[in-house]
């Protein structure tokens, strides 16, 4: 028994203390009004900083940003994975180095794209900009603009993600049996209908792992905003993160940051709640 | 469908298979080359397709930027702490597989979820801990970070591989003499050695592009490459860019590798073992 317990001590106790102890002291640090301030003494307030984040107009708007952001990429993310996970499921010559020039995206340290991309949305000398005037299409300040940031930092998160969607819809096409696809054929069934009635359904648990799964990223995001805006022009970039990180470093109000935490947490295990019971619906 | 028409519509798909590859390794085709262009000739109107490739920017890079001291820290830490969070993790998932035990599930579910929490979350009750304790931008303090980020990762990875092997071998192992330990090291873990593998090099893939920990508690002892990569952005527009590039590069050449080595494993990792690779 004790060889038992011996064998997951080190885990448990290792999570306990660097995982579950910052979180129930944050809960603690929550409500009072910590902050960085050598000065500052800590007082005890209660829901002050939840009450807070209710009326405070910089939260309030990143969530809305975020809730715009997710919104965005996931649904061009889905779409264009799908796709990508057909096109990649053929048999072709040459298909096992298109799968894997596909995921060299998801492999890139996140800076580092955010890196390139800001080079390639440079206005004045950015190659998409410098491709769009020889082609005389209209030129666009991706970056610098409060109306196409949000659409340039959708296609960054596109970029680097959509090929996660396609190796899990392309593992669930795998795994998707003969038999059906067979008799249908036989039935007579013409191509689109086969992919209507009979793939897209027994793909939906999968698509739906993939959707919860890019969701519960897509909000935590911070990386590679970080890097091409630092929360945009006039903070119209500012996502949930990006705000939690300015009010620790730059308000230095851990208190206030501690509850948002909390609150953006709730948001997640409600959303992803919702995600999660229609998974478990379509495994029926 | 008539011939014609099949050999079109096939056509189709591989021109869209061919503009989706090409949409993907564009960027990072625009990466390599800017790493080799001369500073004036990155930053041009109009960007040149052709160019006399230099290799100073990286050597730029390895002497004023200081490159090497940046991928000594990513590799110190990332490593080390690849290492110890698979063996680790290897040793709980172990458990959870061949004991039974109160409430495992549970436990098992407890451990997952962590994953779900906004890292900012704990960040800020870390970071006050961190300075209380004097772990800011130590090696020590990023590897005990990165370690607690890897358990679950490892758990429930290898929680799938230690499923795979049939109880009967470990059983005939034990009435041999081992001790539970003994069949551990001996049988079960050799027997499970592509999983640990591919768990080690997904750790530390994920740990190597780790930024907003490595932002938040490290300065100037340990900053890690990713900060080297992000200290490019505050520099005055385009007379670094070659250069940026060049760190860029760099930065990410080792994982490309490892990731292209441990690409069979990539879904399971990235899903939490949702999907098999």
């Amino acid at each position: 028994m004790r060889l038992k317990i011996s064998f997951i001590l080190p885990t448990i106790l290792w999570l306990a203390i660097l995982s579950v102890f910052p979180l129930v002291y944050s809960i603690y640090v929550s409500l009072t009004d910590l902050s960085l301030l050598p000065i500052a003494r800590t007082t005890f307030i209660g829901l002050q900083n939840y009450l807070r984040a209710f009326t405070d107009e910089y939260f309030l708007s990143s969530l809305r940003i975020s809730g715009l952001f997710t919104a965005g990429a996931l649904t061009i993310e889905f779409f264009l994975g799908l796709g990508g996970a057909l096109l990649l499921y053929r048999r072709f010559c040459g298909r096992a180095v298109a799968r894997t020039l596909t995921i060299l995206p998801l492999i890139v340290t996140s800076v580092v794209i955010g890196l390139v991309w800001k080079i390639l949305y440079n206005t004045q000398y950015g190659l998409i900009n410098y491709i769009s005037r020889e082609l005389s299409l209209p030129v666009f300040p991706w970056l610098t603009s409060v109306q196409t940031v949000l659409i340039s930092i959708i296609i960054v998160d596109v970029w680097q993600w959509t090929p996660l969607v396609i190796l899990i819809i392309l593992s669930g096409l795998e795994s998707l049996p003969r038999e059906p696809f067979e008799s249908a054929h036989m039935d007579g069934a013409s191509n689109i209908q086969i992919f209507y009635y009979l793939t897209l359904p027994m793909l939906r648990p999968v698509m739906l792992v993939a959707l919860l799964i890019r969701f519960m990223d897509t909000i935590r995001i911070f990386d590679t905003i970080y890097v091409l805006t630092k929360g945009g022009p006039g903070g119209s970039t500012e996502v949930i993160s990006l705000y939690i990180y300015r009010s620790v470093f730059r308000h230095l109000d851990v208190g206030y940051a501690c509850a948002l935490s909390w609150v953006t947490l709730a948001i997640i295990i409600f959303a992803s709640q919702i995600f999660l019971r229609s998974i478990l619906k379509s495994f029926r | 469908m008539t011939i014609k028409k099949s050999r079109l519509l096939s056509w189709s798909w591989n021109i869209l298979t061919i503009l989706l590859i090409g949409f993907f390794l564009f960027p990072l085709y625009w990466l390599l080359t800017t790493a080799f262009k001369k500073p004036a000739e990155a930053f041009s109107i109009p960007p040149k397709i052709l160019f006399l490739p230099t290799l100073d920017n990286f050597f730029k890079v390895f002497y004023e930027g200081n490159f090497l001291f940046f991928f000594r820290n990513s590799f110190t830490i990332c490593v080390s702490s690849s290492l110890i969070a698979t063996f680790l993790g290897a040793l709980c998932a172990y458990a959870f597989v061949r004991f039974t035990f109160k409430r495992k599930e549970d436990l098992a579910f407890w451990i997952l979820s962590i994953r779900m929490l906004p890292p900012v979350a704990t960040a800020v009750p870390l970071f006050i801990l961190f300075t209380r304790l004097n772990l800011i931008d130590t090696h020590l303090g990023l590897m005990l970070l990165y370690v607690s980020w890897g358990l679950p990762f490892s758990v429930w990875m290898l929680r799938g591989f230690f499923e795979g092997i049939p109880a009967s071998i470990e059983e005939s192992a034990m009435i041999d003499g081992c001790g539970y330990f003994g069949t551990f090291t001996r049988i079960s873990l050799p027997l499970v050695a592509p999983g640990l593998s591919a768990t080690i090099l997904l750790n530390l893939i994920f740990m190597w592009n780790e930024f907003l920990f490595a932002l938040i508690f490290t300065q100037h002892n340990s900053p890690t490459l990713p900060i080297l990569a992000a200290s490019y952005v505050r520099g005055v527009m385009g007379v670094e860019w070659a250069e940026m590039c060049a760190a860029g590069t760099l930065a990410i050449l080792p994982i490309l590798v490892i990731g292209i080595l441990s690409q069979k494993y990539f879904v399971r990792g990235l899903t939490m073992g949702a999907m098999k690779g």
